[in-house]
């Protein structure tokens, strides 16, 4: 019983900040913009963490700037393993000019530094929740495709697909009943990682100064580095808080990949 | 010979189709330079004016030959709103970029390989797990927190070093290498954490493989099982992952050196996505995916001179 307790107690700190982050909008309401004292003051009454550049809160602020960065990056790795397994699947799959397609769209998309795609697309489309999660499956999807398209070669020939195939099973129903379980495994190991990832790049996108003028940690990072002699609270703070919310993801998701997948792969997690 | 020609040929093929997918979707996105650089009070005939005066009317596909022509004798183009060439307007700053990433890359392979080997020999041992646990958090954190965390404890609270990495006027960051440490070592750490897990990846594969389990058995000593038959076999995949290196690190460059102020790509970049500024951002796109395609031709190679199965394999 003390050992499930023990178990349990590194998950606190980041389910806190997973809280705060997805209720914080609602908790602080319109403090979040009111200036209340000069920019870069210290911790004081009623300011526990200071405020920022522009004299504004960074409590409150801190509170309010999670809900984006977790939302976009979990509906968009979601869609990039979609899109990732869709794409990796049909090329392992049935080969010849589709294998030549997409694995050449692959590489095409790979060989383009991912900042910069985040740069092309918020040139033309802005920032949005829709720009940030089409970045993130257009950077993620090519390495889930080479992933799936692997695992797919693998068991293609294995006998018991060929059995379902001679058994006359429809090329669908092989693919969703045979094929997926065994690119599921590979591609969940790597979802931690891809979670974190995402994490990042939609905070690097605040960060780089693209956001509306909300809280974000991310922005918050970047607005108040150049007082962080003066109040080092609000670099610290969204910092902390979105190291641990993007380690826990990764960590959370590896738990669920191994959770799913079971014990053989635990090897693999742990790498 | 020919199997290098023939990769030679593909990468170039590559790179073409990268410079249509990057003119095409960074002209073809809502908005452009003329717009921009009029501000939200111009009309519609001065910002149609301006097109016209800058040929951004003209058909896309001539607009693309003129661009990639002007590539191939080394001409990158104009900087509309700002009439410089881009040659001019990146070469400094890209010179500064690389500048870091030469020092993180090779701070880089240095680091993953030497950790990658150690605890890949020894997976599962304490000092193994330790080190993963160590590196699986540090791959997780975004790059700009590392960068934004160095600056807390180096900068700030140690006082060791200048928290921006300004550049001496009518110098050179390597007047001064003190502001040179933080950047690097922001680029290094993921990178180096990250690559450290794929080399003890591919070491533990390649020490469990049947042909390192027989020179064992033939009674070869440790240390040269290890040196001739299982760090050669890693040497592929390695070097396969040192290729996305170059990738990574101009990437990672892009985002933290607005952490340090470092005069580097990154401000280029902002400027050029914030006035529409799409030739700059094409010019560096290209040239990232230039030097990314070529990290991989090396990486082949490397690849093919350490196994030599690689050399008539089919692909």
């Amino acid at each position: 019983m003390i050992r499930r307790v023990w178990r349990f107690l590194p998950w606190l700190v980041p389910a806190a900040v997973a809280v705060v982050a997805l209720s914080g909008p609602w908790l602080t309401g319109d403090s979040t913009e009111m200036i209340i004292g000069f920019p870069y003051s210290g911790p004081a009454e009623g300011t526990p963490l200071g405020t920022d550049a522009l004299g504004r809160d960074v409590w409150s602020r801190l509170l309010a700037g999670g809900q984006t960065l977790l939302v976009v990056p979990v509906i968009a790795v979601g869609l990039t393993a979609l899109l990732g397994i869709a794409m990796g699947m049909s090329a392992g799959y049935l080969g010849g000019p589709v294998d030549a397609v997409v694995s050449r769209l692959d590489t095409l998309l790979l060989v383009i530094p991912p900042v910069l795609v985040l740069l092309l697309i918020l040139q033309g489309w802005g920032y949005s929740p829709v720009t940030l999660i089409a970045i993130v499956v257009l950077t993620g999807a090519p390495f889930v495709s080479r992933v799936a398209r692997a695992a797919t070669r693998q068991v293609r020939s294995a006998g018991y697909v060929e059995q379902a195939v001679a058994l006359g099973e429809s090329p669908a129903s092989v693919l969703v009943r045979e094929i997926v379980p065994a690119v599921a495994r590979p591609v969940l190991a790597d979802a931690g990682t891809r979670l974190a990832f995402a994490v990042g790049i939609t905070a690097a996108a605040a960060f780089l100064g693209f956001g509306p003028d909300e809280p974000n940690w991310g922005a918050m990072v970047s607005q108040n580095m150049e007082g962080v002699a003066l109040n080092p609270w609000g670099v610290l703070m969204p910092a902390v808080c979105l190291a641990v919310l993007a380690v826990a993801a990764n960590r959370a998701v590896d738990h669920l990949a191994a959770r799913i997948s079971g014990g053989a792969q635990q090897e693999q997690v742990n790498q | 010979m020919k199997r290098l020609l023939l990769r030679v040929m593909a990468a170039l093929g590559t790179l073409l189709i990268v410079s249509v997918i990057l003119f095409m979707v960074s002209e073809v996105t809502p908005g452009d330079a003329a717009a921009s650089s009029l501000g939200s009070s111009a009309d519609l005939d001065q910002i149609a004016a301006l097109r016209e005066a800058w040929g951004l009317n003209r058909p896309l596909p001539q607009r693309y030959a003129e661009w990639i022509s002007g590539v191939f004798r080394g001409d990158l183009g104009v900087s509309l709103p700002t009439g410089r060439p881009v040659t001019e307007v990146i070469a400094e700053p890209f010179a500064y970029s690389a500048l870091l990433v030469t020092l993180a890359g090779t701070a880089t392979v240095i680091l993953a390989v030497a950790i990658g080997v150690f605890t890949g020999l020894r997976p599962g041992s304490r000092l193994d797990r330790a080190l993963s646990a160590g590196t699986v958090t540090i791959v997780s954190i975004p790059q700009f927190v590392i960068a934004g965390g160095l600056v807390l404890l180096l900068a700030i609270s140690l006082q060791l070093l200048p928290p921006v990495s300004l550049v001496p006027f009518g110098g050179t960051p390597l007047d001064q290498p003190s502001i040179l440490v933080m950047p690097v070592l922001a680029l290094t750490l993921p990178a180096a954490a990250w690559a450290s897990r794929v080399v003890r990846a591919t070491v533990i594969d390649a020490n469990a493989a049947a042909h390192a389990e027989a020179a064992r058995l033939a009674g070869l000593p440790e240390s040269v099982v290890v040196w001739r038959h299982v760090l050669p076999a890693t040497v592929p995949a390695s070097a396969q992952m040192f290729g996305w290196l170059i990738s990574a690190l101009f990437g990672g460059t892009a985002v933290i050196e607005r952490v340090f102020n470092y005069p580097g790509l990154s401000g280029v970049l902002l400027t050029a996505v914030r006035n529409h500024d799409s030739a700059v951002l094409e010019a560096v796109g290209l040239l990232l995916a230039c030097l990314t395609v070529a990290a991989f031709l090396v990486a082949d190679m490397l690849g093919v001179l350490a196994d030599p199965r690689l050399r008539t394999a089919p692909r």
